[in-house]
């Protein structure tokens, strides 16, 4: 796969500032996708109201379903921000943080599902969520 | 001709060039520096808004004011988006409307706006846009930020509880007060009013106490002293005329 701008737009990615992380199959995508929604949280520079507060939810939302605390509701509603925060946002950071979480989706979807299941059985009862009492 | 938006000139000077758009199928004509919010409302169509406000800079901060141009994919704030020969406008659409809603419950996410205790219930901008949105309960979850309130000053408080960091008392107090004792500190999640360096409001050396920012502030976050829940409601409709007096005066 060559690396240039082009055929880095084709993969649903962008060139940014060049870097470039490797990862083996043992990385949780949805961790990988907090991660960066993460910076764009402290990135933000506060004028507008998606960025500066979607990218804050969106990071509590990937937190619950990382921790196995959030069910198919959670799951919908940061697909949602995704689409209002990257439509809305006033520059290009507001309107690139959603891509990470975008693509994990896209490529990963199964691992959030994963999640997603865990957090729907904590939540009628059968097992505790991971880490935490019942 | 281009439907290409374009951004707004930083010291406007009027001009009499018209220009011919349609604003939700209707044939409008505006001046070629107005804006897209400013024709609309012209003409009698109601984009809601937050941050802007009459009188002063729009900011585009808010992003209620979005609308969708024909040709473009993306959504553009009307304030501060200059009209087009040929522009097709829409304000209202169910996918814009959608994001309205989101956007306000964000705002009332963010903060801790318990309204049936709020010396602003029943006079506030976020509260009525809760309103005409529709917005009855919230999909996204409270941040319930530990947040402080400034009553030091003689005459007002500040309660960051409610603030939605709309800039408005920055920009009234820099632009027509010109005391510039507001500004945002910090940044995201973290921004906050502050009163000089950071300092207590009524230790402030620039504040003048004339009040503007807090006739101007649309929620609770800047009141009068002494007003009980609902009693505070605020005049946000002098600064044109304001502005038009001191012209009067200067000419
Ligand atoms: S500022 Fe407005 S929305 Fe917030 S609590 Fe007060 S009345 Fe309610
Ligand atoms: S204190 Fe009021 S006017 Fe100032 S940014 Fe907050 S909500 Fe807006």
């Amino acid at each position: 796969m060559p690396c240039d701008y082009e055929s880095l737009a084709k993969l649903g990615s962008i060139m940014g500032s060049g870097g470039m992380i490797v990862m083996d199959e043992t990385s949780s995508m949805v961790d990988v996708a907090k991660f960066f929604m993460e910076f764009c949280m402290d990135e933000s520079c506060g004028k507008c109201v998606p960025c500066r507060v979607g990218t804050a939810q969106m990071h509590e939302l990937l937190r619950q379903i990382s921790a196995g605390e959030a069910t198919a509701r959670e799951l919908a509603l940061l697909e949602h921000l995704c689409e209002v925060v990257k439509s809305t946002s006033l520059c290009g950071l507001g309107q690139s943080a959603p891509n990470p979480v975008a693509s994990t989706l896209h490529y990963f979807r199964e691992e959030y599902e994963a999640k997603i299941a865990a957090g729907e059985a904590a939540a009628a009862g059968h097992t505790p969520p991971a880490g935490g009492a019942a | 001709m281009s439907s290409r938006p374009s951004a707004k000139p930083a010291a406007p000077a009027p001009s009499s060039k018209v220009k011919t758009l349609t604003i939700d199928d209707r044939l409008v004509s505006a001046r070629e520096d107005e804006s897209i919010l400013d024709a609309a409302r012209d003409n009698g169509i109601q984009i809601p808004t937050l941050c802007n406000l009459d009188g002063l800079t729009p900011v585009g901060a808010c992003r209620l004011c979005m609308v969708e141009v024909k040709g473009s994919s993306r959504l553009f704030a009307s304030c501060v988006t200059m009209v087009g020969e040929g522009m097709e406008v829409v304000t209202d659409s169910e996918r814009l409307q959608k994001y309205r809603k989101t956007i306000v419950e964000l705002l009332f996410s963010e903060r801790n706006h318990v309204c049936a205790v709020c010396v602003s219930n029943g006079h506030c901008e976020l509260q009525n846009l809760a309103q005409l949105l529709g917005v009855t309960h919230l999909t996204v979850p409270y941040l319930n930020p530990k947040l402080p309130v400034d009553a030091s000053h003689e005459r007002f408080v500040n309660d960051h509880n409610r603030c939605v960091l709309c800039q408005r008392c920055v920009r009234v107090c820099g632009e027509v007060e010109g005391a510039h004792t507001w500004d945002i500190n910090g940044r995201g999640i973290g921004a906050r009013v502050i009163t000089d360096l950071n300092q207590p409001w009524g230790s402030s050396e620039t504040c003048t106490g004339c009040g503007k920012c807090v006739q101007v502030c649309p929620t609770g976050a800047l009141t009068e002293k002494g007003k009980s829940v609902r009693e505070m409601s605020k005049r946000t409709r002098f600064l044109p005329y304001l502005t038009m007096m001191r012209e009067d005066r200067s000419e």
